[in-house]
């Protein structure tokens, strides 16, 4: 056995030796700092640190779930997460293809280019942009909507726009970058199967729906997977940003609320709970994603 | 999306690795000891090492910074001195202490220091002070106010505070000019305000059409200060203190406090009318857009900053005849005390402290070190620098000199980049207020609320013990997040003031009664320090 691993290793030393650095980094930067998650399970103290903290079990968990907000949390983080899914997930897939058809080669490149440029924007910037626009003083959105007559909305003070405002300002962000990865997958697709397609007589639309969407369908749904496992995660900067106590209703998420209540307050152990918990909850719902998946058409991530 | 979300993760592991390590060289410090620090007993210069944030990114301090340079050689002390920006402070410091590797001095936030002095990083200075520091004796352990305020939540005293020279704070200013356009006169009651805020609605002021001048600025976004008015009533709505403020000897939650309701109410109807920014909570930086821009008629802010700005080009460009002027606070009714809460505590935020891993010489040699910053001597390097270079006594009184005045970015970037109004633990004077005032007429307002003392007494901040601060952040963050939606509903008026019974029977089922027990145990030791 022992032989066995060494003669592996002798033969593909160079394989090895490549791969080496990135393992490296792993262990440093991804799983001994795994070990600082035992704060969730500690009173953790700043000046003791994380070996002299006391232990106070699940205290932290239990404080989240009796919290009288955590339902509105959970809620707000999910639909959030939700309604960007059902919106913004399928929009990358559809300009990718769009562009996949496209002939003019310069049009494609500069369109495409122009699509990803506001993944590029720092958020401070597009949330400051928006609280501009929406402004009901001079925003340029009720400058529209005076000119038709009526009466400007103050549409950062009331709870029932923000979602909208929110998951759509994350569409316009992300849709452009994230249609790279559908790119890259369509342009593995042989051109022969589009070539057969033609003598065999089907049309473009014939051939998007048997030939491109077929292929893309294990890049559609890793995808897929992998945003799952934040579906408990809302980042807390672009809330921040745009959010303000009188929509806490609709707006505040768990991010939110433990960077404001916990990590403002020096509440790390109870900020990283709530992180534990976010991620188990993930974690969970890719795995069991993943055994559907799996059982459907083969296309795992693991 | 996922680079953003793999460079935050990253970052993310970065800090915990940093944190981690810095964990595991703790204990080996602490057993070491500390061997930068040996006290010269025959002459030779104490070396220390001390982390003091700097005010200006271009000019970090050094040990050749003016007023550094002058304390080690007043003190023959040797400094090595570790910084970095102001605004990247608060997180340094945590970084720093939890690495157990910390300078022998660190200055920082006094909050901060008391609660990581708790837990044993800095050293408890009462005894010190009593046999070494004569000036920190009598500035703060015989001074009860300042005492109170110093002491961390068990009593004792583990950092020495910036004592600041004015309580003037955030002050009621108004565009005089246009109350004299209108013949009106400054005003003192509720009522008259509603008048006045009316009448800059309904007339032309600037000269742009009626209805262009916002009558009255509050700040949300900036400050988190923007329940002035509630003055009136005798109440403190301050989400930067939880919303606590001392009634009849304790702490009460004001929120849930009869007079809230009325003041809501009165807010409510100002708000509807328009006589308030309409976009006050997501208005940032409001009071620099409206006042520059010639559409402010009052504003609730740093009265020394709004009464600068009647010399500020931009504004004078604008309307030539710009006067803004702080007026006495708002009353209920004529013949009551004007008051306002807005005020700087006597004691500072900024302070600094020893660490715990200092030898008993070297903590005798820095607590003589703050005991000079702290003398007339000392108080005079750290506010006009040094004599001859940075100022001149002029029939006993100290002025800045040409350098300073004249330098090339103007006074307080001359005194920043210099080391003067450090963020340590040293006493402001009223002198150096006085003196970077831009002229007379600033001086005099911003003096104004003092010499007629229009403060209430200050509600505090206290600190509560390592138990009962668990129990206080688990009820409190939520009861935090329910008043800081409701407030701004019912001024909106998207709640309406109806609902005010309900909004206190939550509260109370939330717990509030619990959460005044634990702050109210803790307020009388703070009253006892106070007697």
């Amino acid at each position: 056995m022992l032989t066995k691993i060494k003669t592996e290793l002798y033969r593909n030393r160079y394989l090895y030796i490549m791969i080496l650095p990135v393992l490296v980094w792993f262990i440093l930067f991804c799983y001994l700092p795994m070990g600082g998650m035992v704060i969730a399970f500690q009173k953790f103290d700043i000046v003791r640190g994380i070996f002299k903290s006391k232990f106070v079990g699940l205290d932290n968990f239990s404080t989240l779930f009796r919290d009288p907000y955590f339902f509105r949390l959970v809620k707000n983080t999910l639909l959030i997460n939700v309604f960007g899914l059902i919106f913004g997930f399928p929009l990358p897939i559809i300009l990718a293809i769009a562009f996949n058809e496209i002939r003019q080669k310069y049009f494609k490149k500069i369109s495409q280019t122009i699509s990803y440029l506001p993944h590029f924007i720092s958020s401070v910037v597009v949330m400051s942009m928006v609280i501009q626009f929406l402004s009901p003083d001079a925003g340029i959105v009720n400058k529209l909507i005076n000119a038709f007559g009526h009466e400007s909305i103050y549409f950062l003070q009331i709870p029932k726009y923000f979602k909208t405002i929110f998951i759509s300002t994350g569409i316009w962000q992300g849709t452009g970058f994230s249609a790279i990865i559908f790119i890259a997958a369509l342009a593995g697709i042989p051109k022969e199967q589009y070539e057969a397609a033609t003598v065999d007589g089907a049309g473009k639309f014939k051939q998007m729906l048997y030939i491109t969407l077929p292929n893309l369908a294990p890049t559609i749904v890793i995808m897929l997977l992998i945003n799952l496992g934040s579906i408990m995660n809302v980042g807390h900067e672009r809330i921040i940003l745009l959010y303000n106590p009188a929509i806490y209703e609709t707006a505040d998420v768990l991010n939110s609320y433990v960077y404001r209540e916990g990590i403002m307050g020096g509440r790390y152990s109870y900020a990283q709970a709530v992180t534990l918990f976010q991620n188990v909850v993930g974690f969970i719902l890719v795995a069991g994603a993943n055994k559907i998946t799996r059982k459907l058409d083969g296309t795992t991530l693991w | 999306m996922k680079a953003k979300k793999l460079l935050a993760l990253t970052l993310a592991v970065a800090t915990m690795a940093t944190s981690f390590a810095g964990c595991g060289s703790s204990d080996k410090s602490s057993a070491s000891g500390n061997n930068s620090g040996t006290a010269g007993e025959d002459g030779a210069p104490v070396e220390i090492s001390m982390y003091v944030p700097s005010r200006l990114a271009d000019a970090l301090y050094t040990p050749d910074t003016m007023t550094f340079k002058k304390l080690a050689e007043e003190t023959n002390m040797v400094f090595d001195i570790e910084t970095s920006l102001n605004s990247e402070a608060k997180e340094k410091f945590s970084v720093v202490v939890a690495s157990g590797e910390y300078p022998d001095v660190m200055a920082g936030g006094l909050g901060d220091i008391n609660k990581y002095g708790v837990s044993g990083a800095f050293l408890p200075l009462d005894d010190l002070i009593k046999e070494y520091a004569p000036n920190l004796q009598k500035y703060i352990l015989d001074n009860n106010e300042n005492h109170a305020q110093t002491a961390a939540s068990d009593g004792q005293v583990y950092a020495i505070p910036m004592l600041t020279a004015i309580k003037t704070a955030m002050g009621y200013c108004i565009r005089k000019d246009w109350l004299d356009d209108l013949g009106m006169e400054e005003p003192k009651t509720i009522d008259d305000w509603y008048q006045v805020l009316k009448a800059f609605k309904t007339n032309d002021m600037n000269g742009n059409g009626a209805g262009d001048v916002t009558p009255l600025i509050l700040d949300k976004a900036w400050e988190n200060y923007y329940n002035n008015f509630a003055d009136a009533w005798g109440i403190e709505l301050n989400g930067n203190n939880d919303y606590w403020m001392v009634r009849d000897g304790e702490m009460v939650f004001a929120p849930i406090q009869p007079e809230t309701k009325e003041y809501l109410a009165t807010m409510a109807k100002w708000y509807k009318e328009g006589l308030i920014d309409p976009e006050f909570i997501t208005r940032e930086d409001t009071n620099n857009f409206h006042i520059l821009n010639n559409r402010a008629g009052a504003t609730c802010y740093w009265t020394g900053y709004v009464a600068g700005l009647n010399s500020s080009a931009e504004v004078l460009a604008n309307d030539s005849d710009t006067n803004w002027q702080v007026i006495a606070p708002p009353v209920l009714e004529e013949g009551q005390e004007p008051k306002t809460f807005s005020q700087q505590a006597s004691v500072g935020n900024a302070a600094w402290a020893i660490s715990a891993n200092v030898d008993e010489a070297t903590a005798i040699a820095i607590i003589k070190m703050f005991d000079y910053v702290y003398s007339d001597e000392g108080s005079l390097l750290f506010n006009f620098g040094i004599e001859g270079e940075s100022y001149n006594m002029v029939d006993g009184q100290p002025e800045y000199s040409d350098t300073a005045v004249n330098a090339e970015n103007g006074l307080v970037t001359y005194l920043r980049s210099n080391g003067m109004q450090a963020l340590i633990g040293m006493r402001q004077m009223p002198e150096y207020e006085a003196a970077s005032c831009a002229n007379d007429d600033v001086r005099k307002q911003l003096f104004d609320y003092v010499e007629n003392d229009y403060f209430y007494p200050l509600n505090p901040t206290i600190t509560l013990t390592e138990e009962a601060q668990d129990q206080y952040d688990t009820t409190m963050s939520p009861i935090k997040t329910y008043v800081d939606e409701e407030l701004l509903k019912f001024m909106i008026g998207t709640r309406p003031i109806d609902e005010f019974d309900d909004f206190v029977s939550r509260i109370e089922e939330m717990g509030i009664a619990d959460m005044a027990a634990l702050k109210n145990a803790e307020y009388a030791k703070y009253a006892e320090i106070l007697q």
